[in-house]
C-alpha cells in the first residue's frame, strides 16, 4: 500500500493507494502518527484504495476518535465497495464522509 | 301501528262527510228558501197587478180627469196651503163643491174605499205621475188635504211619468213590506190619465217566510248532525274498524327482519266477513301472506341446499387446486431450472391446468391444458386428462405417443364431448433437448439468453379428446442455459376489458419483454399485472393459467482448488492471491470479489491471531467455485483450539466511534456480505464455511 501523506500547518490530508488490510494497517497507524497529534483537520483521500478489512476499519475508527477531541475528519472518494463496508458495519454514522 | 291522529283514515272520512252533509243541507235550505220565495212573490205581484187593473178599469176617467185638472190649478195650490196652515179639510170642500167637484171626489173615495176593503189592500190610492213629481189626486186612508199634495216620483219611476202600466214591485219601506202595482185609468177618449196605486201588505208573508228560514236552518243542522253520527257509525262499522283492524293485524306479521319470523301461525286471522272490497282484501292478504310464508320456507331449504353445494364446490376447488404443484420451489435441491404457474379459475372450478414433473433425474415433463367448457364439468374432465397424462408421462411413453393413448381413452365414452387442447413436453436437462406435441394448445413462447421472449409457431394437432386415433406430432426443440420457456392458457390472451378488447398475444409478448430476465415468479406476476391492468373492472371469463421454466443448464463447477498453509499474518497476501486466481476464473464481479477477499482475509487473519496461539500451526483453504450456478465455496480448516466464531455476538454498528468495540467486527462484515457462513467441528478440526452467489 501507498501512503501520500501532505501537511500544511495543522490540515493533514492522507491519500492511500492499494489495499488497507491486516497486512498494511499497522503501516497506516505508524504514518498517521505523530502528525495527526497535532492536526485539526485530517482528511483521508480514498479515491485509490480498492479494499479495506477489519484492520482497516480499527485504524480509521481510532484516528476518529482522536480527532473527535481535537478537529475535524474527513474521507472522501470513496469507491463503491468499500461504501459497502462503512454501510455494513455503521461506518457511514461515525466517519464524515464526503463523496 | 303508531297513533296516526290527524292523518289517519277515520279522521280523513268523517271530516269530509261532514263538510259533504253541512254543504248539501245549506243548499237545500237555500234552494227551498229561495224557490218559495219567488212563487210567493209571483203570486203577490200577479194578485196585486190584477187588483190594481180591477180598480182601474171601474175608475171613471174623466172624473179623475176633471177632479186632476182642478186640483193642478194654481188656484186649488192656494186654497191648500191655507187649508194646510189652518189644518181643516172644510176649505178645499168648499172649493171642490163650488166647481161641483166634491162629488168626483167623495164618489171616487168611496170607490177605492170599497175596493181597498174588498181586495184586503193596504193602500189603494190614486196618483198622477209628471216627471219627478207626482200628484195625489184620492187616497181613502187620508184626509181631503191629502189631494193635490206633491210627492217626490220615486227613483226609478221617472219614465213612467205617462200614466201607463207599471209592473207589480215588492218593496220594504217605512211602511213595511208591500207588493205594489200601478194600472192606468182611462179617460172616454182613449186616454191615461191617472194610475190607480194597489199596496197589498207582504209584512205577514215575510214574517212567514223568516220563519220558514230559521226552520229549514235548524232543520239542516238536525239533518247534519244526524246524517254525520249515522255515516261515522257506518263508516266506523263497515271500512275503517277493519281497515285498521287489517292494517294492525299486517304490521303484526312483517314488523321483522328476521325471514324466520314469517310463520303460518303469524298469518292474520280477523273476524271480518263481509264480501265487499275490504272483505276481498283481507281474504287477499291471508293469501299473500300464506304464499310469503311458503316461499320463505322454500327459500330457507334452497338457501341451505345453496351453502351445501357452495360447500362441496369449495371442496372440489380445493382438491382440485391441490392437484396441481403449488409449493415453489418445487425442487429447491435442483440449479438447473427454476420453474413456476398459476392458475386463476374463472369460476369456483377451473378447466384449465398445468402440471410438471421429474420423470426420472434427468427429464422434466411439463403439461398445459385447457378444456372445452367451464365448471363442474370442465374440472372433471381436466382432472381425469391429467391423471391419465401424468400416469402415461410416467411410464416412459412420449410426448406424441403420451397424447395418442390419452386422446383415445378419453374419446372412449366422451358423450359429454368435451375435449382439452394440451401442449405436452418433455425436457432432458442435462442436454436441454426437448420434445414436444401441441394438441390444439396456444403457442409456446421462448426466449433465448438475453434476447426478447417470442411466439414458437408450427402447426397444431387437433385437440385431445375431439376423434379417436388422431396421431400427434413431435416437435423437438433445444434449451440452452439461460433459455426461458413460457406456455399459456386462451383465458391469457382472451382476457378482455370492458371495451370487448381481447389482451392478445402482443401485449402478452410486451409484458414478459417488460423484464426479460426476471425469474418465472416474478415474469407471471408481470403477465398477471398486465392483465389486470388491462382488464380493470370487466368480469374474468376464463381461466388465467401460466407456466414458465427458465433453464440454466446442468451444474457446472471448475476443478477445487486447495492451499495449505502456516496461519501466519505474513502470508495473507499469498492467500488473497490465491483467492484472486480462483475468483478471476470464472470471471466473479468487482463487488462479490472485494466482499470475498475481505472475509477471507477476516476468517484467514483469525486463525493466524487466535487458533494456534501462542503456537502457530496450518490452515487449509479449499476453493470451490460453481461456473452454473455462479458461486464460490470457501472452506478453511484448522486444528488449533475448538472456537466457533459465529457464537461471539454481534458488535453494535450504531454505537458512536467512542462507545465502539473494536473486536467482532471483522466476523460481523463476513456475516453479513457473505450469502451463508457455518462452522462445525470436525476431525478435531474447525471447519467453516463461507459461500457467495454471484
Amino acid at each position: 500500500m501507498t501512503i501520500t501523506k501532505t501537511l500544511d500547518g495543522t490540515n493533514l490530508t492522507i491519500a492511500l493507494e492499494g489495499r488497507l488490510d491486516t497486512t498494511t494497517s499497522p503501516q497506516l497507524e505508524g504514518e498517521m502518527h505523530p502528525d495527526i497529534d497535532s492536526a485539526t483537520e485530517v482528511t483521508f483521500d480514498l479515491e485509490n484504495l480498492a479494499y479495506i478489512s477489519s484492520a482497516g476499519l480499527r485504524v480509521l475508527l481510532s484516528a476518529q476518535k482522536i480527532m473527535n477531541k481535537q478537529g475535524k475528519m474527513t474521507i472522501k472518494n470513496v469507491c463503491p465497495e468499500i461504501m459497502d463496508i462503512f454501510d455494513v458495519t455503521g461506518f457511514v454514522d461515525i466517519l464524515n464522509i464526503e463523496n | 301501528m303508531k297513533k296516526k291522529g290527524w292523518t289517519s283514515l277515520t279522521v280523513k272520512l268523517n271530516g269530509l262527510i261532514l263538510i259533504i252533509v253541512l254543504v248539501l243541507s245549506l243548499g237545500l235550505a237555500v234552494f227551498a228558501y229561495r224557490v218559495n220565495s219567488e212563487r210567493v212573490d209571483k203570486y203577490y205581484k200577479q194578485t196585486t197587478s190584477q187588483a190594481a187593473a180591477t180598480v182601474a178599469a171601474f175608475v171613471d176617467g174623466d172624473m179623475t180627469e176633471d177632479l186632476l185638472n182642478a186640483i193642478k190649478t194654481e188656484e186649488f195650490a192656494a186654497v191648500r196651503d191655507a187649508a194646510e196652515d189652518a189644518d181643516g179639510d172644510q176649505m178645499i170642500i168648499d172649493w171642490l163643491s163650488e166647481r161641483g167637484l166634491y162629488d168626483n171626489y167623495t164618489d171616487l173615495r168611496a170607490m177605492l174605499a170599497k175596493y181597498k176593503k174588498n181586495l184586503k189592500a193596504e193602500y189603494v190610492y190614486l196618483q198622477s205621475l209628471e216627471g219627478n213629481k207626482s200628484i195625489n189626486i184620492v187616497d181613502p186612508d187620508e184626509a181631503v188635504l191629502y189631494t193635490g199634495s206633491l210627492e217626490e216620483t220615486p227613483e226609478g219611476y221617472e219614465e213612467f211619468q205617462t200614466n201607463m202600466h207599471i209592473d207589480s214591485v215588492v218593496s220594504h219601506s217605512e211602511y213595511g213590506w208591500l207588493c205594489s202595482a200601478y194600472e192606468p185609468v182611462v179617460n172616454s177618449k182613449g186616454e191615461n190619465v191617472a194610475i190607480v196605486g194597489v199596496d197589498i201588505n207582504m209584512n205577514d208573508v215575510m214574517e212567514e217566510r223568516q220563519r220558514f228560514l230559521t226552520t229549514m236552518m235548524i232543520f239542516a243542522a238536525a239533518l247534519m248532525i244526524v246524517s254525520s253520527v249515522i255515516t261515522v257509525m257506518m263508516m266506523r262499522r263497515i271500512a275503517t274498524k277493519p281497515l285498521s283492524m287489517l292494517a294492525k293485524a299486517t304490521t303484526g306479521f312483517a314488523n321483522s327482519d328476521d325471514a324466520t319470523d314469517y310463520l303460518k301461525e303469524k298469518i292474520i286471522n280477523l273476524p271480518i266477513n263481509s264480501k265487499d272490497e275490504i272483505g276481498d282484501l283481507y281474504q287477499e292478504i291471508r293469501v299473500m301472506q300464506g304464499r310469503i310464508v311458503e316461499y320463505l320456507n322454500n327459500l330457507t331449504k334452497v338457501t341451505a341446499e345453496k351453502e351445501r353445494i357452495g360447500a362441496e364446490l369449495n371442496i372440489a376447488a380445493q382438491i382440485q387446486a391441490d392437484m396441481l404443484p403449488r409449493i415453489f420451489p418445487p425442487f429447491p435441491e435442483r440449479n438447473d431450472f427454476d420453474i413456476y404457474a398459476i392458475m386463476d379459475p374463472a369460476k369456483e372450478v377451473g378447466g384449465d391446468f398445468y402440471d410438471f414433473y421429474m420423470l426420472d433425474d434427468d427429464h422434466l415433463c411439463m403439461a398445459m391444458a385447457d378444456v372445452s367448457g367451464k365448471g363442474v364439468p370442465a374440472s372433471l374432465f381436466m382432472t381425469i386428462a391429467k391423471t391419465l397424462i401424468k400416469n402415461r408421462a410416467q411410464l416412459g411413453e412420449k410426448p406424441a405417443e403420451i397424447l395418442y393413448n390419452v386422446n383415445n381413452q378419453l374419446c372412449d365414452g366422451n358423450d359429454a364431448e368435451l375435449f382439452v387442447t394440451v401442449w405436452l413436453a418433455i425436457i432432458e436437462l442435462s442436454t436441454g433437448k426437448g420434445v414436444a406435441a401441441n394438441a390444439g394448445h396456444e403457442h409456446p413462447v421462448i426466449r433465448r439468453k438475453d434476447g426478447n421472449y417470442e411466439m414458437v409457431l408450427y402447426r397444431h394437432a387437433p385437440a385431445v379428446a375431439t376423434m379417436e386415433g388422431i396421431r400427434f406430432k413431435e416437435h423437438d426443440f433445444q434449451l440452452n442455459p439461460g433459455d426461458s420457456l413460457f406456455v399459456y392458457t386462451d383465458g391469457v390472451t382472451e382476457a378482455t376489458n370492458i371495451n370487448d378488447e381481447l389482451f392478445g398475444t402482443q401485449r402478452m409478448l410486451d409484458a414478459l419483454n417488460k423484464n426479460p430476465n426476471a425469474n418465472p415468479k416474478e415474469l407471471l406476476q408481470n403477465v398477471r399485472d398486465d392483465i389486470d391492468e388491462f382488464v380493470g373492472n370487466a368480469p374474468q371469463f376464463d381461466d388465467i393459467t401460466m407456466m414458465g421454466l427458465k433453464y440454466d443448464g446442468p451444474e457446472q463447477r471448475y476443478e477445487t482448488a486447495n492451499l495449505t498453509i502456516d496461519a501466519k499474518t505474513e502470508n495473507l497476501d499469498q492467500v488473497l492471491a490465491f483467492a484472486e486466481e480462483q475468483l478471476a476464473k470464472a470471471e466473479c464481479p468487482i463487488k462479490a470479489q472485494t466482499q470475498i477477499g475481505v472475509a477471507v482475509e477476516e476468517i484467514f487473519v483469525n486463525i493466524a491471531l487466535y487458533a494456534y496461539a501462542p503456537e502457530t500451526g496450518k490452515a487449509a483453504i479449499t476453493i470451490d467455485i460453481g461456473k452454473n450456478p455462479k458461486e464460490a465455496v470457501i472452506t478453511f480448516r484448522d486444528k488449533g483450539v475448538a472456537f466457533n466464531p459465529l457464537e461471539k455476538e454481534d458488535p453494535d454498528v450504531t454505537q458512536s466511534a467512542e462507545d465502539r468495540q473494536i473486536g467482532g467486527l471483522g466476523i460481523y462484515i463476513v456475516k453479513k456480505t457473505m450469502d451463508s457462513v457455518e462452522y462445525r467441528r470436525e476431525n478435531d478440526e474447525n471447519v467453516l464455511v463461507i459461500h457467495k452467489s454471484f
